[in-house]
């Protein structure tokens, strides 16, 4: 604290005592990653589950291995197109929330702005926020995943090819989260986020002259 | 023309016109000039304008006329990450109601423009160090915002305003929201600043009895200067 901060990057020092000083939206975000990554992990279990049933029956029958494989993706088939919604809805979550973030705090981010932090620092700041939030929820994610990837399809996802596209997945929904936020820190001018005025995708005065969708 | 070649920022034909209703003009053909070493009261009752022509100033709000220029730079043409950097430079902004950062302690919201700046720690602590004997805060440093009282908050206000030594400091209303004895220390500060370090300040205050702190007043009537 204090002077012992002096040499800590004083974005990072924020974002991480933002996740202390807003720890609901932070379990939220740390979940909907968390949900993105078990579902890429379920997803890839679904996948070794119908590779390793059909290897089972490859010896010497290749109709045994076409009959295997066509029952296991009828059975499994259904939950892997649901599991694929996960990461988009995990995106959407994480939009509303990192949104709601920012406008929650309109003020003090002017009051960054008003001291001579640039659109790209505080870019950088949600950009922490964002990653000191969603971080945690991927080893929750990873393990959940490999524990319901083995209570559904039989089969632990030891490979690490597929963690790690699953991790990547995850932060990949993240900074797509981010998007908007960041188009609406952009736009915003110094005055609109100091006197928590409405904010716009479009830049402004464009936008804000017709203000017809009232911003945000 | 050369005494405004002096000036630290001036305006000129400055006009804020907000299209709500009918229309209201905050500002009306406003024209200032403000030189190095001054310390200008911006007085008016409420609504006359003060804010709005702190904010063109301190390149925080755009005017819909007119022109403010610091140092020969025109903020017309200036981009809102420009005007952020001048900010960064050469302007302090102490606010009515703080806005201290609330994660941050007073040390840290001290030393936040110092940061900002790329100054190297060493010379963040020393000079946070200095700004927080002469604010009497000495020991409030490790305290949130939310821990200090109004008067406490508003000097950690003022010291961050000044840890990067702007040659100007834009104050609104810094003494609205204190009781009379916490709102004279502020303008004691002030003057403290501005006799000692040479700081410009041009502070914005509904109360004309802190004239006795300015080098000049300058009043707002329905947002045009009347003296």
């Amino acid at each position: 604290m204090g002077a012992g901060t002096a040499n800590v990057d004083i974005y990072l020092l924020l974002a991480l005592r933002g996740t202390r000083v807003r720890p609901l939206q932070t379990v939220f975000i740390a979940l909907s990653v968390a949900c993105t990554v078990l579902a890429a992990v379920m997803v890839f279990g679904y996948m070794g589950a119908v590779t390793e049933v059909t290897a089972a029956r490859v010896p010497g029958e290749p109709a045994g291995q076409l009959v295997a494989r066509s029952a296991c993706q009828t059975a499994l088939g259904a939950w892997t197109r649901v599991l694929l919604l996960l990461p988009a809805l995990g995106a959407t979550a994480t939009t509303c929330l990192l949104t709601a973030s920012l406008l929650g705090r309109k003020r003090c981010l002017g009051v960054m702005r008003a001291e001579g932090g640039t659109t790209r620092e505080l870019g950088r700041l949600l950009l922490f926020e964002a990653l000191a939030a969603g971080v945690p929820g991927i080893p929750l994610g990873l393990g959940t995943g490999e524990v319901s990837s083995k209570l559904v399809w039989g089969i632990w996802v030891a490979s690490a090819p597929a963690l790690l596209a699953s991790t990547g997945i995850a932060l990949a929904t993240v900074l797509l989260g981010m998007l908007l936020p960041l188009l609406l820190l952009k736009s915003a001018t110094t005055d609109q986020l100091l006197m928590n005025k409405p904010v716009y995708v479009i830049s402004n005065p464009s936008c804000a002259k017709c203000g017809a969708c009232g911003g945000l | 023309m050369g005494e405004d070649e002096n000036a630290i920022i001036r305006c000129h034909e400055l006009t804020k016109f907000y299209p709500v209703g009918e229309g209201v003009f905050a500002l009306q053909n406003v024209h200032l000039t403000v030189y190095p070493g001054e310390f200008v009261l911006l007085n008016g009752p409420s609504g006359s304008g003060k804010t709005t022509l702190l904010n063109i100033l301190g390149g925080i709000d755009r005017p819909s006329h007119g022109e403010v220029i610091m140092r020969g730079r025109k903020f017309s043409r200036m981009t809102e990450d420009g005007l952020a950097l001048l900010r960064r430079k050469d302007l302090g902004f102490v606010f009515q109601f703080f806005n201290l950062i609330p994660e941050l302690t007073a040390w840290e919201n001290i030393a936040f423009p110092l940061k900002i700046a790329g100054v190297p720690p060493d010379e963040i602590r020393q000079r946070v160090s200095v700004l927080l004997s002469r604010l009497h805060l000495d020991g409030r440093a490790n305290h949130y915002p939310l821990e200090l009282s109004g008067g406490e908050q508003q000097r950690v206000a003022i010291g961050r305003a000044l840890a990067h030594q702007p040659s100007l400091v834009l104050a609104d209303e810094p003494t609205g929201n204190l009781d009379s004895k916490n709102a004279r220390e502020v303008m004691e500060l002030f003057r403290d600043f501005n006799r000692r370090d040479g700081q410009t300040f041009i502070v914005a205050s509904h109360a004309s009895e802190f004239a006795e702190y300015a080098t000049r007043v300058v009043s707002l009537r329905d947002g045009r200067i009347v003296e």
